[in-house]
C-alpha cells in the first residue's frame, strides 16, 4: 500500500463514502489489499461525529447532548437508533440514560455565586428548601440533581462523581444518578458544576475527555479503531472485511484482531501460530540465537544487516553463504534458489529419521526459523532507516545529485520494509497450508520470487553510496512490490475459491 | 455510638493534623452510625444487623428464612464488611451459614447485582438485607453462582426444594 493512498485526506466527500450508514457498506467486502480505510485525526473524528450528531438531533428534535448519548448507546448505528426511537422512544431513553420529561435539574454555576439553576431557571440559593441527603443522611441546603430531580448534597455528589471516574475510567460516562432504579447518566454540566475544586481538576479533565464527542465516536464505533502506535492518537476507519491497515505514523495493524498486520495469513492462523510459538519456545530457543557457525570454517558469525547473503570474514575463508539455510550462496543464484521451500527429502537424506513427530517438528522449525529471520531483518532494517537518511545526505554531498533525486532511497527502503513484513507472515500462511497440494507449490514459487527480489533489494541498499545504481534500485523495488502484489493476489483468489466451493478441501 | 469514633481515631487525627471532615473514613463512620440508628428506630421484621464488638466497619446480620420459601424456619447469619470509602463502594456481604441456593456458593459468596456493578451510595444495609431476603424467595437461576443448583432449580423444582429444606434443617436450625 502506498503511503499517499492510505493516508488520503478525509475531506467531506471521502468521509461520506466511508460512513457506516452509507450504501457502500452494503456492497461486497473489499479485497484485502485495496485501500478500504482512512486515517482520521482528532479534527476529522470530531467533524464526522458532529455531522452525525447534528443530523440525528434534527431528525429526532432533540438537543446535541441527548443525540450524543443516544448515538453512544446505539454504538453510533444511526439507522438502528432512528428506527428504534420511532418505535419506542421511552425504552431508548432508558437505555441511553437520558431524560425526556420535565427538567428538574439543580445545578450551581461555578461563575455566578449565590445563584442556582433549577430546571435551567436561575434562582437565588437562599430559596432552596433543606433536604436530607440520601448518601450522608445529613440535612443540607447545598445540593444538586440531574433532570430527574433526585437531589444529593454537593459534597456527596462530588465524591460520587470522583469515585466513578477513578473506578471506571472511560466508563464513568455511564455513571448513573445514585437514586435506586434511576437510569439517568451523569451529565457533563452537572459534573462540571460539582468538581470545581483544584484537587478534582484531574478527575474533571478525565470525565471531559471520556465524554468528548470524538472519543466516544471512536471508542463505541465498530467501524473505527484507535491506532495502537505509541502516542499516535489517530484513528482508523475501515470498511467491513478490511484487515490490514496502516496509520500515517507507520504502525501497521490488523483491524479485525488488533495484532500487527499479518496479511496474507488469516487472524485464526496467526492466533494458532502465536500459541504454537509460545508452546514450542523451548525447542526453538536455540534457533533464536543471534549467531551461526560459518558452514565452512565454523567461526561464529553475527548478522549485522538485513541481507541474507553472508560472507565469512575469517582470514582466508571468505565463504559466501545464505543465512537462512546455511547453503552456499552460489546455489541461490538463478533458478537454484530454493531456500524458501521445505523439502522433506533433503531432511531425510540428512537425518534419516522417519519418525513423523520429528518430521512435524522439523516442518515447524523450518517455517519458524524463516519467520523469525524476517522478523529480525525487519528490526535491523528499521535501524537502517536512520542509516539511509545518512546515505541520502552523503549522496547529496557527492555533488552530482540533488536531494530530491536521492529520495528514491527512502522509497526503496519503504518497499523493502513492506516486502519483509509480508514475507514474515507468508511463512505462517504456508505452515497452515495442506502439505500436498498444487496451490502450495504455486504459493511457494511466488514466495520464492518475492524473497529473492527482496534479498536483492536489501543487497542493493546495503552497498556503499558511490556503488548505488539509481536505476537498478528503482527497478528492484518496483519488481519487489509487484511480486508482493502477485503473492497477495493468489492468496485472495484462493480465498474466493474456497468461499464459493464451500467446505470442499482447499 | 459516636463514642466509638472518639475511641478509635483514624491515623490522620493521631498525626496531630487538623480535623479533616472530608476524610473518607470519617464520612463512612458517620454514615454507618446513622444507618445503625435508623435500624434501631425502625427495625425490619424478619432480619437484624449490627456491629461485631466495637468495630463499626464489621457487622453481623441475621435473616429469618422467608415463610414462602424452602428456607422457612431457618436462621441465616451473614458477615458484613464496610470498605473505608463506604457508601461510595459496596459493602462486602457473605453468608456464614451454609445454604442451598443457586446464587450463593459454598464459601458464602452472594451473586447479587446491587453488591457489585449496580451498587449505589443511596442504598443502605437494610435495603441490601431485604434484597437478599427476596433473593431467597426468588432465586435468579439465569445468573447463577452455582450452575448445578440452578440447573436443578429449573429442571426439577421439587428436588431443589427438598434439598434446600434438608440443608436448612441441617445447617440453619
Amino acid at each position: 500500500m502506498d503511503r499517499d493512498e492510505s493516508s488520503y485526506d478525509c475531506s467531506d466527500d471521502e468521509a461520506d463514502s466511508l460512513e457506516p450508514s452509507d450504501d457502500c457498506f452494503d456492497e461486497p467486502a473489499v479485497t484485502r489489499h485495496d485501500v478500504g480505510f482512512a486515517v482520521l485525526d482528532e479534527e476529522a473524528c470530531l467533524a464526522l461525529a458532529s455531522k452525525v450528531v447534528e443530523e440525528v438531533s434534527v431528525l429526532l428534535c432533540c438537543g446535541a447532548e441527548v443525540a450524543h448519548s443516544l448515538l453512544r448507546s446505539f454504538k453510533w448505528d444511526r439507522e438502528r437508533l432512528i428506527e428504534e426511537y420511532m418505535t419506542d422512544c421511552d425504552a431508548c431513553a432508558k437505555t441511553a440514560g437520558i431524560h425526556l420529561g420535565a427538567d428538574k435539574s439543580i445545578t450551581h454555576s461555578p461563575t455566578e455565586k449565590g445563584i442556582v439553576r433549577v430546571g435551567g431557571v436561575p434562582k437565588t440559593k437562599a430559596n432552596l428548601p433543606p433536604i436530607q441527603c440520601q448518601i450522608c443522611f445529613e440535612h443540607s441546603t447545598e445540593y444538586s440533581a440531574l433532570q430527574c430531580g433526585h437531589a444529593y448534597c454537593n459534597a456527596c455528589y462530588c465524591t460520587y462523581a470522583v469515585s466513578k471516574v477513578a473506578d471506571e475510567g472511560h466508563g464513568c460516562v455511564y455513571g448513573r444518578c445514585p437514586a435506586e432504579q434511576c437510569h439517568l447518566v451523569l451529565s457533563k454540566a452537572l459534573v462540571a458544576s460539582l468538581l470545581t475544586d483544584e484537587a478534582h481538576r484531574a478527575s474533571l479533565e478525565q470525565f471531559a475527555r471520556a465524554s468528548s464527542l470524538s472519543r466516544s465516536f471512536v471508542d463505541d464505533n465498530a467501524h473505527i479503531k484507535w491506532c495502537p502506535g505509541a502516542d499516535c492518537g489517530k484513528a482508523i476507519q475501515a470498511r467491513p472485511g478490511v484487515t490490514g491497515v496502516a496509520c500515517t505514523c507507520g504502525t501497521r495493524f490488523c483491524f479485525k484482531c488488533g495484532n500487527e498486520d499479518h496479511s496474507p495469513c488469516s487472524c485464526e492462523d496467526l492466533k494458532r501460530w502465536i500459541a504454537k510459538c509460545k508452546d514450542d519456545s523451548e525447542t526453538s530457543n536455540w534457533l533464536m540465537a543471534n549467531t551461526k557457525a560459518c558452514p565452512k570454517c565454523q567461526t561464529s558469525i553475527e548478522k549485522n544487516g538485513g541481507c541474507n547473503h553472508m560472507t565469512c570474514r575469517n582470514g582466508a575463508c571468505k565463504f559466501e553463504f545464505c543465512w537462512v539455510c546455511c547453503g552456499a550462496w552460489k546455489d541461490h543464484l538463478g533458478s537454484f534458489y530454493a531456500c524458501n521451500k521445505y523439502d522433506p527429502r533433503t531432511d531425510k537424506d540428512k537425518k534419516k529419521k522417519q519418525d513423523s513427530s520429528r518430521a512435524a517438528l522439523e516442518r515447524y522449525l523450518h517455517h519458524y526459523a524463516r519467520f523469525t529471520n524476517h522478523d529480525n531483518s525487519l528490526k535491523l532494517e528499521t535501524e537502517a532507516k536512520v542509516m539511509m537518511e545518512k546515505k541520502v545526505k552523503e549522496m547529496e554531498a557527492l555533488g552530482n545529485k540533488a536531494w530530491i533525486d536521492c529520495r528514491f532511497l527512502n522509497e526503496a527502503n519503504e518497499a523493502l520494509h513492506e516486502c519483509r513484513y509480508a514475507l514474515k507472515f507468508t511463512y505462517v500462511y504456508a505452515f497452515y497450508l495442506p502439505e500436498k497440494h498444487n496451490f502450495r507449490i504455486h504459493f511457494e514459487m511466488q514466495q520464492m520470487e518475492l524473497e529473492k527480489q527482496t534479498e536483492e533489494l536489501a543487497e542493493q541498499l546495503e552497498r556503499a553510496v558511490e556503488d548505488i545504481d539509481h536505476m537498478k534500485v528503482v527497478n528492484c523495488y518496483h519488481m519487489a512490490r509487484k511480486r508482493k502484489h502477485n503473492l497477495f493476489e493468489i492468496v485472495e483468489a484462493r480465498h474466493h475459491q474456497e468461499d464459493e466451493g464451500g467446505s470442499s478441501s482447499g | 455510638m459516636p463514642q466509638a469514633l472518639v475511641e478509635k481515631p483514624t491515623p490522620a487525627y493521631r498525626a496531630g493534623g487538623p480535623v479533616f471532615h472530608a476524610h473518607p473514613e470519617f464520612m463512612a463512620a458517620k454514615r454507618i452510625n446513622k444507618e445503625l440508628q435508623d435500624l434501631g428506630k425502625d427495625p425490619p421484621s424478619n432480619c437484624s444487623a449490627g456491629p461485631v464488638g466495637d468495630d463499626l466497619f464489621h457487622w453481623q446480620a441475621t435473616i429469618m428464612g422467608p415463610p414462602d420459601s424452602p428456607f422457612q424456619g431457618g436462621v441465616f447469619f451473614l458477615n458484613i464488611h464496610f470498605p473505608t470509602d463506604y457508601p461510595f463502594k459496596p459493602p462486602k456481604v457473605s453468608f456464614t451459614t451454609r445454604i442451598y441456593h443457586p446464587n450463593v456458593n459454598s464459601s458464602g459468596s452472594i451473586c447479587l447485582d446491587i453488591l457489585n456493578s449496580q451498587w449505589s451510595p443511596a442504598l443502605t444495609i437494610s435495603k441490601v438485607v431485604l434484597s437478599i431476603c427476596s433473593l431467597l424467595t426468588d432465586p435468579n437461576p439465569d445468573d447463577p453462582l452455582v450452575p448445578e443448583i440452578a440447573r436443578i432449580y429449573k429442571a426439577d423444582r421439587k428436588k431443589y426444594e427438598d434439598t434446600a429444606k434438608e440443608w436448612t434443617r441441617k445447617y440453619a436450625t
